[in-house]
C-alpha cells in the first residue's frame, strides 16, 4: 500500500540557513557504515572542560554497580563548587540515536541548569547499541537513576527533588527509565525532561514519512538508530515498552512530563502523541511543537529566535517543577 | 542527535569559509529573513556585536545576536541602499571572514529594506511611472500607489541625486549622472534650489515629463538654476537630436571655454540680456572689457554673436554645450 503525504512543513528561515550552512557537515540520513566514523569524528560536542569553562563546576566520576549481571557503569556528577546541599538534582541521559555520543553529550545545556538551579546534574555513561543492543542502555540508565537516588544525601540533594532529563534518544531512554521506575518501584521521580524524544520504534506516523533524506536525523536515520538497539524484534510485539515508550498503553502514575519536539522532524507525531496518551489518562504533560525547526535546532544554531524560545520555555518548566 | 551536526558559531579568526557564509545568508535572503534575523547572523558568524542604520531601521545586536542598544562607533562597515550603512563591531585586526560577512550583510539588507520598507515601495512605483520601457496598465498601476489620480497632470521634478526634499523620490542614473526624480501635480510650484521641471502629463504618460525634465535639468546655469520644460520650446526636440551629431558650434564654444575662464557666465548674459551694456552689470564688467571680449568670442566662435541672429545660435550652442557637459554625480 502506497501512501501519499504532504510534504514537510517549511523550516523556519533563520534555523533553514543555519542548516544551509552547516549542512554539509552530516548527510541527512545516517546509515550503519557510519556509526564507526561518526564516534571517532570531532562533531560532537567540545572537551567538557572547555564546555565546563571558567565557571564554579566541580565534575566527579563515579563508578557505581550496573544492571544485574552486567558491568559496573559511570556517572558523571557535576556540581557547583559553592553546592549547598538539600537543592534539586538532574539525572541526565544523553542523546546520540542509541549508536553514538557519550554523557557529555548535551552538557551544552545541562550545565547551564545546575548553575541556575544550583542542582547536582548525574550523567550516565549507558553502553550503546548496537555493540549493546535493547535493553542495555534503557536499564544502564535505570541502574543509574536507582544508584543516584539512593546516593541523595551523600550527592548532596534533596530526593524529593529530583527529575530525570535527556533529548532525542535520551529523550527516549528518560521516558523509558521514568516507565521503569513507576512500574518497580523505583525512584520517585519529580518530572521528566523529555526533548525531542526518540520514543517509537515503528516509524509509521506521518512525521516519520515527510522527513526523509534531509533535515537532521531523517526518517532513514531513525531505521539506523532502532535497528541498531532492536535488531530482529524491532516492529514486533517483542519490543518492550522501555526500550520504545510509544509501545505503552498506560501511561498513567508518570511524574509530570514537559515534551517538546520541532514540526519538522521525524519524531514530531510520535511526540505529540505520548503528551495526548498522558492527558488522556489524567496525567501532567506540557507539549511544545516549534513550528519550522529541525531536530536539534536548539542545539544546532542556539542563537535563532526559535532556539533562544525553546530553551526559555524548558526552563520556566524546570523553575516551576523544581520550585525554585 | 542533537550537536550531531555541529553549531553555528563564531568562524575561524584566520581561514576563510566563504561558501559557508554565502549559504548562510543566501538562504536567509531567500527566506525574507528580517533585518534582525540578518544582523544576528553576522553578529553570531563574526562574533561581535553588529549594528544598523537606515532609512526607518535602527538596530544593534550584541555578539550573542541579542537586541542590545548602542551608539555607532567607527566599525568596518559597508553602505547598501539609499544611505543605509551596517557595521561589525571588530575590535583588533580583523578576521579572516569579516569582509566577506560585511558584504553579505550589506547585500542581504539592501533587499530586506528594499522588499519591507514604505519608502522603497514608493520609490519602486516612481521608477515604474517614468519608464517608458513599462507598459501603461503599469504605470497607471503605479501611479494608483502613489495617490495620482489617472484624471489630473502631473509634472516629473528632475534635481542633483544629493538634493533632500520632497519625498517620495527615487534617484535614477543617466547618461548625465544620478538625478533625483519626484512628481509633482502640475499647477504646484516647487521651491527648490536646482532643478528641471518637466512637461505636464497624465499620470501613464510621465516619461515623457520625465524625459523633458532630465533636459531641463541639464539647461540649468548658475544663471538659471530652475529651468522648466515648458519654456524650451523647440530647444527640447532639438536636445534629443543633438545628442547624435557633432555640432561645429558646440565644439568652437568648448575650446573657447576651456581657454578663457569665466566666458560662460559672460556668454550667458550675451545670450540673455538686452544690450551688452547690461550683460556687463549683470557679471560685473566694465562696459568696454564686455566689448573687447565680444569681439575675441565672436572671432573664436566665427560669428557675430552681438547679431540678432547670432545671439539665437550662441543661444542654442550654450544649450547644446550644457547638455553635453553637465554631470551630476
Amino acid at each position: 500500500m502506497t501512501t501519499t503525504h504532504h510534504p514537510a512543513p517549511p523550516f523556519d528561515v533563520e534555523l533553514g540557513a543555519a542548516l544551509a550552512a552547516l549542512g554539509e557537515m552530516l548527510p541527512p540520513t545516517l546509515t550503519p557504515d557510519m556509526i564507526g566514523p561518526l564516534r571517532q569524528g570531532g562533531l560532537l560536542a567540545p572537551p567538557i572542560a572547555d564546555l565546563i569553562g571558567d565557571r564554579p563546576i566541580r565534575h566527579e566520576e563515579r563508578v557505581v554497580p550496573g544492571p544485574a549481571g552486567a558491568p559496573d557503569i559511570t556517572l558523571s556528577v557535576f556540581t557547583r563548587t559553592d553546592h549547598v546541599a538539600g537543592g534539586p538534582a538532574i539525572y541526565h541521559t544523553h542523546g546520540g540515536g542509541m549508536i553514538i555520543g557519550d554523557r557529555f553529550t548535551g552538557a551544552e545545556e545541562f550545565l547551564r541548569w545546575l548553575m541556575e538551579f544550583d542542582a547536582v546534574v548525574v550523567s550516565v555513561e549507558y553502553r550503546l547499541a548496537p555493540e549493546h543492543p535493547d535493553p542495555a542502555p534503557v536499564d544502564d540508565s535505570y541502574a543509574g537513576l536507582v544508584w543516584t537516588a539512593a546516593h541523595a544525601d551523600e550527592l548532596g540533594f534533596d530526593p524529593n527533588r529530583l527529575i530525570i532529563a535527556g533529548g532525542s534518544a535520551g529523550g527516549g531512554l528518560a521516558a523509558g527509565v521514568a516507565l521503569k521506575a513507576r512500574d518497580l518501584g523505583g525512584p520517585a521521580l519529580a518530572g521528566q525532561l523529555l526533548i525531542y524524544p526518540m520514543l517509537d520504534d515503528r516509524n509509521e506516523t506521518v512525521s516519520s514519512h515527510q522527513i526523509d533524506g534531509f533535515g537532521v536525523w531523517d526518517r532513514g536515520s531513525n531505521d539506523t538508530g532502532w535497528d541498531a538497539l532492536l535488531g530482529d524484534r524491532r516492529k514486533t510485539d517483542a519490543v518492550s515498552i522501555y526500550a520504545a515508550p510509544a509501545r505503552a498503553t498506560d501511561l498513567s502514575g508518570l511524574p509530570p512530563a514537559f515534551i517538546d519536539v520541532a514540526s519538522a522532524e521525524v519524531f514530531r507525531d510520535e511526540d505529540v502523541a505520548y503528551a495526548t496518551k498522558i492527558w488522556e489518562q489524567g496525567g501532567v504533560a506540557e507539549l511544545h511543537v516549534w513550528p519550522g525547526g529541525f531536530h536539534g535546532f536548539d542545539a544546532m544554531a542556539p542563537q535563532a529566535a526559535l532556539s533562544v524560545q525553546a530553551r526559555a520555555a524548558r526552563l520556566a518548566w524546570l523553575h516551576r517543577i523544581l520550585g525554585a | 542527535m542533537q550537536e550531531l551536526v555541529g553549531r553555528l558559531t563564531a568562524l575561524d579568526v584566520e581561514a576563510t569559509e566563504t561558501l559557508k557564509v554565502i549559504a548562510y545568508f543566501d538562504a536567509l535572503v531567500d527566506g525574507h529573513a528580517s533585518t534582525e534575523v540578518l544582523l544576528r547572523g553576522a553578529a553570531v558568524l563574526s562574533g561581535c556585536a553588529a549594528g544598523v542604520v537606515a532609512e526607518s531601521i535602527q538596530l544593534r545586536v550584541d555578539s550573542s545576536g541579542t537586541r542590545s542598544p548602542g551608539a555607532r562607533g567607527e566599525w568596518p562597515s559597508r553602505t547598501f541602499g539609499d544611505g543605509g550603512v551596517t557595521w561589525i563591531e571588530r575590535a583588533g585586526d580583523p578576521h579572516a571572514n569579516d569582509e566577506m560577512i560585511l558584504e553579505r550583510l550589506a547585500i542581504a539588507l539592501g533587499i530586506a529594506v528594499d522588499r519591507t520598507s514604505p519608502a522603497a515601495a514608493s520609490r519602486r512605483a516612481l521608477q515604474t511611472l517614468i519608464d517608458s520601457s513599462t507598459t501603461a496598465d503599469a504605470r497607471l498601476d503605479a501611479a494608483r500607489r502613489l495617490h495620482l489620480s489617472p484624471h489630473s497632470h502631473y509634472r516629473v521634478i528632475a534635481t542633483p541625486a544629493n538634493a533632500t526634499g520632497r519625498t517620495p523620490s527615487v534617484v535614477i542614473r543617466t547618461e548625465a549622472g544620478s538625478v533625483r526624480v519626484s512628481v509633482l501635480a502640475a499647477e504646484k510650484s516647487s521651491p527648490v534650489e536646482r532643478a528641471g521641471i518637466g512637461v505636464g502629463t497624465a499620470p501613464d504618460s510621465l516619461p515623457r515629463s520625465w524625459a523633458s525634465a532630465l533636459v531641463a535639468l541639464r539647461l540649468t546655469s548658475p544663471r538659471e538654476p530652475v529651468v522648466s520644460a515648458d519654456d524650451l520650446g523647440s530647444v527640447l526636440m532639438l536636445a534629443e537630436v543633438a545628442a547624435h551629431h557633432e555640432v561645429p558650434d558646440v565644439a568652437a564654444l568648448t575650446s573657447l571655454i576651456r581657454a578663457h575662464p569665466g566666458a560662460e557666465n559672460l556668454l550667458d548674459a550675451i545670450a540673455a540680456a538686452e544690450s551688452l551694456r547690461a550683460a556687463g552689470v549683470e557679471v560685473g564688467l566694465h562696459h568696454s572689457t564686455v566689448q573687447a571680449r565680444t569681439a575675441t568670442f565672436s572671432q573664436e566662435m566665427g560669428f557675430d554673436v552681438r547679431s540678432p541672429q547670432g545671439r539665437v545660435r550662441l543661444s542654442l550652442a550654450l544649450a547644446l554645450y550644457r547638455l553635453a557637459t553637465t554631470r551630476f554625480d
